[in-house]
């Protein structure tokens, strides 16, 4: 089965001979995106996300390597009728939110009936109906959103592409994105978010890229990332609390965060104060820990050799 | 060919209230013209409709020249690309677009010139035929200045247009045989001719549709390998 999106060693320079300085947004970045997968793409600002987004959909070349979208090579236009995109800061032809989504389904070649009932749906989705014939120029961003979702969605596509999708949605209406993306990957559709909102990516998301000065620095499970590799919460009862000050104490229970290499310490010290050991996890991070521990290496990394 | 009507159509509609304001220059000039005068004779309504014409071109050139930039300035462009539409067919879109907004300014210049040719100083078939050579040069300046837009910024773009439109008029005055090349000014010569009855050069029309054609198709494939995402400042 092709891969619903894949980078074959994509670098991009901006600028060149013109300008002093070319800056490098993509260095041999590879990535294979699974379909049917809800796929989280991270970043700190600069770091190529949405360069590799706008490869991606043909609006700029690679200076080096390759890829393919739903199996054609970048920019192919007719795969992109099975394409979903919602730009960072999206903006429309000024016509009634109806109007919008109709046209932009129109544009990848859709007609009547099937696009009316759609464009009916997305309203009804998005909660547009009331607004469905003002025009979008006098929008809030939030609701110029929705209707970047809506016009996004219309042609029910096999890839969505989102560039900080929810952002300025109220709490009401990310939970309901947030379901129907679910229900989209239960139906095979891939979704590719990028997103700044760690704890939305974290609750929905089965892989995670994190980027970093153009190329991916971690890649793996959600679940997988999330996991401690040197950290341990080891749960203990039946002993007393000052037999580890350190640790916190609730419910008669005694909650032990410690690197893994003391967990056998701690279990041994347990059994000889006569207690019982009741559980041993991996200690779980947030999304968040791991991209600030990134972030944090990269700059001590700058630093170093900025002092060399 | 949807998609091009589509995004002719809003081009048409973002320029409507340009478009408008021409529109209704053009007829008040006419129509007071015709009601001013007692008569008017083939030069008078030549002049008329050479400046007009000049100014349809100009407008032309402006809106062909700024048209991706102005797309991609608003990020419109983005959502619309991202679509199942090939690039040579967006430039078609607007493309349209302009030839949509000369063909609605010169409409008001034909309606101005209807107004003198009712009192029956000209005749209808003739203004009608002078005003579609007229559209035919604004369609060709279009698409050079949105050729060269492809690749340079709109002003250089309009300097590019010019300079062709400019090459067709001297290589005229001169009496070269080049002059047919780039036939913006030959075809609103004709139009002034045909007024008076002079003889027009009829190659300068096919010449034109070709020309026409040849650039778009050429803005077409320069426009596929330019990066459209990038800061445009």
């Amino acid at each position: 089965m092709a891969y619903a999106l894949e980078f074959d060693h994509v670098s991009k320079q901006y600028g060149g001979i013109l300008q002093s300085k070319p800056v490098q947004a993509l260095n041999d970045f590879n990535l294979q995106v699974e379909q049917g997968e809800i796929f989280g793409f991270l970043g700190p600002n600069g770091s190529g996300k949405t360069t590799a987004i706008h490869i991606a959909l043909g609006f700029m070349r690679p200076t080096s390597g390759a890829g393919r979208m739903l199996g054609q090579r970048f920019g192919h236009a007719p795969t992109r009728r099975q394409v979903g995109f919602l730009a960072e800061n999206v903006a429309f032809y000024h016509l009634s939110a109806r109007n919008v989504i109709r046209t932009y389904g129109e544009l990848n070649g859709m007609r009547d009936p099937v696009l009316r009932e759609r464009v009916r749906e997305m309203l009804e989705i998005f909660e547009l109906e009331d607004v469905a014939d003002r025009n979008v120029g006098k929008f809030s961003r939030g609701m110029l959103q929705r209707v970047g979702l809506a016009q996004a969605m219309v042609n029910d596509p096999q890839l969505l592409i989102l560039d900080e999708p929810t952002s300025a949605l109220d709490p009401v209406v990310r939970v309901a994105v947030r379901g129907l993306l679910l229900d989209a990957r239960k139906s095979g559709k891939t979704i590719f978010i990028s997103s700044h909102l760690l704890s939305e990516i974290e609750m929905i998301c089965d892989r995670v890229a994190i980027l970093d000065h153009g190329s991916v620095a971690r890649l793996g499970k959600t679940s997988e990332l999330l996991e401690s590799t040197d950290q341990c919460e080891v749960v203990v009862q039946g002993v007393k609390a000052e037999i580890f000050p350190e640790a916190a104490a609730r419910d008669g229970r005694i909650y032990l965060q410690a690197p893994i290499s003391a967990q056998r310490a701690i279990i041994e010290r347990t059994w000889a104060a006569g207690g019982e050991v009741i559980s041993v996890n991996p200690v779980k991070k947030s999304l968040e820990t791991v991209f600030l521990e990134l972030a944090g290496n990269h700059a001590s990394q700058k630093e170093r050799k900025e002092k060399i | 060919m949807n998609s091009i009507v589509i995004i002719a159509l809003n081009f048409l509609r973002q320029m409507r209230w340009l478009v408008l304001i021409y529109l209704l220059i053009a007829i008040l000039l006419g129509a007071g013209l015709s009601l001013s005068s007692r008569h008017m004779d083939t030069e008078g309504l030549s002049i008329y409709l050479g400046q007009l014409a000049v100014y349809a071109n100009l407008m032309g050139i402006l809106l062909a020249a700024q048209a991706i930039l102005n797309e991609r300035r608003s990020r419109r462009i983005l959502g619309v690309l991202s679509k199942s539409l090939e690039r040579r067919d967006y430039l078609a879109g607007l493309l349209c677009g302009v030839f949509a907004c000369t063909a609605a300014l010169l409409t008001g210049v034909m309606l101005g010139a209807l107004c003198m040719a009712a009192r029956g100083w000209f005749s209808v078939s003739k203004v009608f035929a002078a005003i579609l050579l007229m559209w035919l040069a604004c369609c060709l300046s279009a698409a050079m200045a949105i050729f060269f837009s492809t690749f340079v910024h709109p002003r250089l773009a309009i300097l590019g247009t010019f300079i062709l439109i400019g090459s067709g008029w001297i290589a005229r005055f001169l009496q070269l045989p080049s002059s047919a090349l780039f036939p913006v000014y030959q075809l609103n010569l004709d139009a002034s001719q045909l007024l008076q009855n002079a003889r027009t050069q009829p190659l300068a029309i096919p010449v034109a549709v070709l020309e026409i054609i040849i650039f778009w198709l050429l803005a077409g494939w320069i426009f596929e390998r330019r990066d459209i995402a990038v800061a445009i400042e």
